[in-house]
Parts: C-alpha cells; sequence; structure tokens
C-alpha cells in the first residue's frame, strides 16, 4: 500500500497537493459563474458528445452504460430526475413563492466529496452530475486500482462550452490506496457532503472518517436486486431486457438481480419455457458483453455454487465453462453467491410466498406482473424496503432518488424567506 | 472394484504419461459408477455431468470432480456403516471437512503411503519422531487432519515417539521427551514428522540447546499451510535450514510434501528438484481462472487432485483452493515419470464487490 495521492484532474496546478487542490477548491468562487439552465445545457452537450462516433471518449472509455450515460445527461432527463424532488425547478435559480408571502430557494450544498466503488465503471459519473448542476464543487475519489474514466469526461466537457469549463473547473479527481487515512481525512474534513458507494467495510470507515458536524452523508451501502416476472406478461424482448440487466456489470451492481421469482409453478409448461427463453438470452448476451475475466477465488466459488444448487435439489443450465449459469430452486440458496452471471430463478404462484424471500437488504426489484398483481406487489414490497420497481432493461439505470435517499434535497440546502405582502 | 489399483512390481512415478491415462481412465469409469450408484449427493452432481456428456472419449480432465468445500457443508459417503471419519485441521474458518473412510480405503492409503514414502526415503522401518501429542492419533471413530497426516507414516515406524506436551500457550515442546527418544534412538537414523508450523515452533524452542547428532539418513518430513510462517517472514530455504541445524544435518533432509485431508494416502514430497511427482494411481490438474479449463505446464491454476483410493466417499477427485503449477510431465532429472507440479499456497480471496452485496441480509 502506497500513501501516494494522484491528482488525475484538478484545475488547479499540477504539482500542488491534495490539501492545496481542495483547498483551492473550496476558495474558487464557483456557483456563480453558471446558473442551472447553463449547467443543464451543458451536460447536454456532454451527452450529445458522448453519442458522437467521433468522440474521444468513446476511445478511452469502456462502453458498457456509456449509452444510459448518455441519456441520464440529456437535458430533458436530467431535469426531470431533479424536477422529482422539487416543487418547482426554478428555486435552483431564484426564490420562488410556495405559499402566501413564502419563498424557498435551493442553494449549492458546498463541497461534494465522492468515494467511489469500482464496481461500476461509470458510477461516479451519475451522482457526480447531479451534484455539479445543483452548483456543487466536486472531489471525486477514485480507488487506486480503478481505471480514471472520470477525467477524460471533464476534458470534453470544459471545451463544450462556458458553462462546461466552469463544472470541470469546479471538479477534482484523485486516486489513493484504501489505507491512506490521512488522505482520506483530508478530504471528509472539507466535505460538506459525503458520498460514500461501496461494501460494508467501505461505507463503514468513511462514515467513521471525522467531518464537520452539519456534514451530509449519503450513503450507497452493499444492496442486493431480484426481479418479478409473470411468463404470461414478458414477451420475448422484456425477457432479453431482464437478461441484459444481469449480465451488464457481471452482477456487481446494487441494482443487478441475482434472483428471479417467476410465476409459474417449476413443472409447468410455463416456467419450462420462460427458463429455456431465459437461458437462450442469457448466453447470446454472455457472448455478446465480455465478462471481466475471473480470478481463481471467483472462478473456484461458480463450481462451488453450481454444485451446493444441485446438492440441494436445484437444477442447473450452465454453458459447458463458466459464463453463465441459470439454477432453478424452491427457494433463493442464500449459501450461494448470484456473481458473475450467476441467476436463481425461483418459482411461485401466490405474490405472498414471495413477501418473506425479500431480504432486508434489498434495494431493486425490476417487475413486470399484470396491473393488479403489479399494484399489489409494489405497495407492500415497497414496505419491505424494495427502493426501485424498474421494468426489465431498466435495472441497471441510475435514477434519483436512489436507494431510497433524494439526492437533490441533501446536495442543496433549502432557504425559505418571507415575502413582503 | 474390478481394476487392481497397486501392480505388482511397478513403482509409483514408472509409467509414463500416456500408460497412466490408460490405467487411469479404466480405474476413474470403475469409481464414477461405485460413487454414483452409492452416494446420492453424488449422483445428482453426475446426473447434470452426464446430461452434458459429450458422447466421444473423454479425457481424463473430463471427468467430474467435487470443489472441496462440499465436504464442510454436505455429508457426503458411499458406505453407509463401520465408517471413520477425518476432519480437517481448519485453522482458517469455522467449519471442518469430513471425510469418511472404511477399512478398505484405509489399507489403500497406507498400501500407496508407503510406496510413495518408499520410493523418497526407503522403505526400511525407522524410529519415529512425531512432533505433536499422543491424543492426536488416539480415537477408533475419528482422526483430525494432523492425526491422519502422522498416520499417513506410521507405516514406516519401528517405535512411536511423541515429543510434543499441552503447555499454557497450546503446544510446546516436551524437552524430557526428546531426549528420552533420543537416547533410545541411539544414534540410528529415524524419520520425524510435523505440522510445518508445529515443526518450527519446537524448533525455535530448541534454540541455545545443545546440538543433537542425527544420523545423516534421519530425515524430517513436514506437511500443512505455511500462512504463518509467511506471516513471520520465514520462507522455505530458512525454514529448512532452522530445522536441520540443530541435527547436524543437511538442509535437503527436510522435506516439505503437499497432501490434503480429502485425499489422504496420496501425499506429495519434495523430489531432490524441488518438484511434486503424482504416482500413477492418482493425478493432478491445474486449472485455468476464469474458465476452470485445464492449464498447460508453466501456467498457474487451482489444483485438481484425483486418487483411485476413496471407497467410502466421492472424494476421488477434488477442485482445492490451492494454487499450483505443472512444471513438466515425464521429464524430471530426478528420474520420476508423470506429472511434476509445484505447490503455490492457497488462491488469494477475490476483492470486495463494490456496491453490491452477496450476502442476502
Amino acid at each position: 500500500m502506497s500513501s501516494v495521492v494522484r491528482i488525475a484532474y484538478s484545475p488547479f496546478s499540477a504539482n500542488e497537493s491534495l490539501a492545496d487542490v481542495i483547498e483551492a477548491l473550496q476558495a474558487s468562487d464557483s456557483g456563480t459563474d453558471a446558473g442551472f439552465d447553463d449547467r443543464i445545457a451543458a451536460m447536454d452537450l456532454l451527452a450529445k458528445q458522448i453519442l458522437a462516433p467521433s468522440s474521444p471518449i468513446r476511445k478511452k472509455i469502456p462502453s458498457e452504460g456509456l449509452a444510459y450515460l448518455a441519456t441520464f445527461l440529456q437535458q430533458g432527463y436530467l431535469q426531470g430526475l431533479i424536477a422529482r424532488e422539487l416543487a418547482d425547478v426554478r428555486s435552483l435559480t431564484e426564490f420562488v413563492s410556495v405559499e402566501a408571502r413564502k419563498s424557498i430557494r435551493h442553494v449549492p450544498r458546498g463541497l461534494v466529496c465522492h468515494w467511489v466503488a469500482g464496481n461500476v465503471p461509470l458510477l461516479p459519473l451519475f451522482s457526480w452530475a447531479i451534484s455539479v448542476v445543483l452548483g456543487n464543487r466536486n472531489v471525486i475519489r477514485l480507488s487506486s486500482r480503478q481505471n480514471d474514466v472520470v477525467s477524460p469526461f471533464l476534458e470534453v466537457l470544459q471545451q463544450l462550452s462556458e458553462a462546461g469549463k466552469v463544472i470541470a473547473n469546479e471538479t477534482v479527481v484523485v486516486s489513493f490506496d484504501s489505507d491512506n487515512v490521512s488522505a482520506h481525512r483530508l478530504m471528509s474534513e472539507a466535505a460538506d457532503a459525503r458520498i460514500a458507494w461501496g461494501g460494508q467495510e467501505a461505507v463503514s470507515s468513511i462514515r467513521g472518517l471525522p467531518t464537520h458536524w452539519e456534514c451530509e452523508d449519503i450513503v450507497f451501502g452493499p444492496r442486493v436486486s431480484m426481479a418479478v416476472v409473470d411468463p404470461a406478461v414478458i414477451d420475448a424482448g422484456g425477457i432479453r431486457r431482464l437478461a441484459t440487466d444481469v449480465v451488464v456489470f457481471d452482477q456487481m451492481a446494487c441494482s443487478s438481480p441475482q434472483s428471479i421469482f417467476v410465476k409459474a409453478r417449476r413443472n409447468s409448461k410455463e416456467f419450462q419455457s420462460f427458463r429455456d427463453r431465459f437461458s437462450r438470452e442469457f448466453d447470446t448476451l454472455s457472448s455478446a458483453y465480455p465478462r471481466h475475466a475471473l480470478d481463481f477465488s471467483e472462478t473456484y466459488q461458480i463450481g462451488l455454487d453450481r454444485a451446493r444448487v444441485l446438492l440441494d435439489g436445484g437444477e442447473i443450465s450452465r454453458d459447458r465453462s463458466t459464463s453463465w449459469t441459470v439454477a432453478v430452486v424452491d427457494r433463493p440458496n442464500d449459501t450461494v453467491q448470484c456473481a458473475n452471471r450467476f441467476v436463481q430463478l425461483i418459482p411461485f404462484e401466490a405474490l405472498d410466498e414471495v413477501f418473506p424471500l425479500i431480504p432486508r437488504n434489498i434495494q431493486t426489484v425490476v417487475s413486470l406482473l399484470g396491473t393488479d398483481d403489479l399494484a399489489e406487489f409494489t405497495e407492500i414490497a415497497a414496505k419491505l424496503g424494495v427502493c426501485r420497481f424498474p421494468r426489465p432493461g431498466e435495472g441497471n439505470n441510475f435514477e434519483n432518488p436512489w436507494d431510497g435517499t433524494g439526492l437533490v434535497s441533501r446536495l442543496t440546502r433549502a432557504v425559505m424567506r418571507t415575502d413582503n405582502g | 472394484m474390478e481394476t487392481s489399483l497397486f501392480l505388482p512390481g511397478v513403482g509409483p512415478y514408472s509409467m509414463d504419461v500416456s500408460e497412466k491415462a490408460r490405467f487411469l481412465h479404466n480405474t476413474l469409469d470403475e469409481l464414477l459408477s461405485y460413487h454414483t450408484e452409492r452416494c446420492p449427493g453424488y449422483a445428482k452432481l453426475t446426473a447434470d455431468w452426464f446430461g452434458r456428456r459429450a458422447e466421444e472419449s473423454i479425457a481424463i480432465a473430463d471427468y467430474p470432480y467435487i470443489p472441496v468445500s462440499l465436504f464442510k457443508e454436505y455429508e457426503l459417503r458411499s458406505i453407509q456403516d463401520d465408517l471413520a471419519v477425518v476432519q480437517s485441521s481448519s485453522t482458517t474458518s469455522n467449519n471442518a471437512a469430513k471425510i469418511y473412510v472404511d477399512k478398505e480405503s484405509r489399507k489403500r492409503q497406507t498400501r500407496s503411503a508407503n510406496l510413495i514414502l518408499s520410493d523418497f526415503i526407503g522403505g526400511e522401518r525407522r524410529p519415529y519422531l512425531v512432533f505433536d501429542l499422543e491424543s492426536t492419533v488416539r480415537g477408533t471413530k475419528g482422526f483430525s487432519a494432523r492425526g491422519a497426516a502422522i498416520m499417513a507414516l506410521a507405516h514406516i515406524a519401528s517405535e512411536f515417539f511423541f515429543v510434543m506436551r499441552e503447555g499454557d500457550n497450546g503446544l510446546e515442546l516436551d524437552h524430557e521427551a526428546l531426549a528420552k527418544a533420543m537416547s533410545k534412538i541411539d544414534g540410528k537414523p529415524f524419520i520425524a514428522y510435523g505440522f510445518t508450523y508445529i515443526l518450527y515452533q519446537a524448533h525455535e524452542a530448541m534454540s541455545g540447546e545443545g546440538k543433537w547428532q542425527a544420523h545423516p539418513e534421519s530425515v524430517f518430513l513436514h506437511s500443512g499451510g505455511w500462512k504463518k510462517l509467511i506471516e513471520i517472514a520465514v520462507d522455505k530455504p530458512t525454514f529448512n535450514a532452522r530445522v536441520a541445524e540443530p541435527w547436524g544435518l543437511r538442509s535437503e533432509r527436510v522435506i516439505d510434501f503437499y497432501g490434503m485431508v480429502e485425499q489422504i494416502g496420496v501425499v506429495y514430497p519434495d523430489c531432490p528438484e524441488g518438484v511434486k511427482h503424482v504416482p500413477y494411481w492418482a493425478e493432478v490438474i491445474m486449472r485455468r481462472a476464469d474458465t476452470l479449463e485445464p492449464a498447460d505446464p508453466g501456467e498457474p491454476g487451482l489444483i485438481q487432485l484425483i486418487s483411485a483410493l476413496p471407497l467410502a466417499a466421492p472424494n476421488h477427485s477434488v477442485l482445492s483452493e490451492d494454487l499450483g503449477c505443472i512444471v513438466h510431465t515425464d521429464g524430471c532429472p530426478c528420474g520420476r515419470s508423470g506429472t511434476a507440479f509445484t505447490f503455490q499456497g492457497r488462491a488469494p480471496r477475490s476483492e470486495t464487490r463494490g456496491c453490491s452485496d452477496v450476502v442476502r441480509r
């Protein structure tokens, strides 16, 4: 482990230390040079650049998730995600009346520090994009094991418009080892908001860092996801999109389904047909989307988990190698690590069978059910902890709120004013 | 079982690779049927394997294998009665593997270990200095992995001397017992065995004492993990010198052997070239990361161990979490034929996965 801090992107002198860079960022007169509309427009330009065939970004960044990021950054989409939390988005620009003689204004929280997990390469861009359009300055810490996927976007952004330049100048990207406590402390003590992505150990250690008392903490901690589908409702395209939700990011995203509940009896034609069609799509997509090279431990785990399923009375569909596994089980096998394209199919006949099997650390349930079932399922499952019910194909689409937390309210300060009568 | 396992007049390392493959094909076919018929759990695994098996003839590497961790979680046995159980030492986890052994398998294990060790250190019986407690090998129904490893050498022992005792902080050298043993051994060649870390601790406790003069044909064997030694920066040359020195032995007389509790009876001592050889009734295959395909010589892989010995449980072909590397086949300057490999330690645990969780809480 090393105490080196690499400043991957900074508007300040390349030779400055992390402390100097943070101090300069805090002192910079940001949040005033570009308003909300300018910032949203700059993101829209960036989205167009991402999609341009000649874009330098496309040469530097893995394609997985890039198309969705471009969608996310489009003016209408991003503005829509922000508007979900605000009665009137104009409050990001000026005081707006909320009731008689009362107005509200949302101002940037200040310095937002992001600790990013390495499981989903483009992850930092999502929380950063929302933070910067709200006018915050940002420090993004990448793990020293991660490739820098942020700087290429900033290099393009600063050339697109004045607002793009302002946003890029409000962003610093650094990388350092996880045990570099002094670097973590520097970030934490300077932060007005801390965003921590990661597993239990990572988010706990970030929360344990000293910070000032009014610092806002947004923790995207370790969660699991699943899907619930009705074979009578889902068509071939839906099955393909569901398989895509499992395949992309190798199930390392908290939103990746690890198990799929299928509304059919295990030995019914409907269930067998769903299993076969899903397996075929899973196979095709596993070839189409290259997986990261598994290490020995991950590889062993797949062999072990396949055997566990069989010994526990389940069935397996799989390729000849370790690329994908579809396990049919009567209830989720909790000893099995559903990772690296290993998914469990669980048949059920009534929704009541599913509710007790929803884990406490649930995040997403990709859902495609009949209208009445969907209404009943989402009403009860939401109270059991589910944060999202996207349709197949939308499972890994980052959105706001996320993990049940609205980012806008946490990354701004709401200021009240009593107006003249 | 039809195939005669130990062939008269055939040394453990005298078959070349192709001759051995023919022999193992027959043996593995028989073991596959035998355990499938008798062990319901194994039958579930092989049903899946048979369902995917191509019609064409298969290579040794194509036969099914069991990840060793399953022996910690499931009772896998092919014989129901009159079984002993061997438990792994489980130094790094709470679960211990349970491997069932019947009388016939135990006979095979003894014969196998005898043939292998005779090839390395000669077959004559010698006094046996055990750096462990006598209680480790007591009991009729089960052994720890340490006990099983000690007993793997029992057939070449003319007399046992246990030279450790239970102290306030765990095992410690019993100086008095050692002195008595050495007096009785009286300069004759002996064999000694200890788990690697225990043997090291015992020799640490001997530092500062007068030397014992061992007969130059005496040999120290040891097996087990290196994790604790690596933590205190003790490598193999240091270990060998540390153990050999108090006895006036050359460090070559300290021999590391690899073996797993899941496959007792087949031990893999280092030859003078520093590699491990596989007898004709066993095979070692390295499996690649990412695909589990067999790795080429020189390429590291997860170690799959095949042994024709086990009859009480389907532990005849297991995939370990250890890493190794095939060095060559049929080409060792020491003269032994067959697969030669090195052991490279336990596969490192995967990094944490980020915001996704593997545990459904």
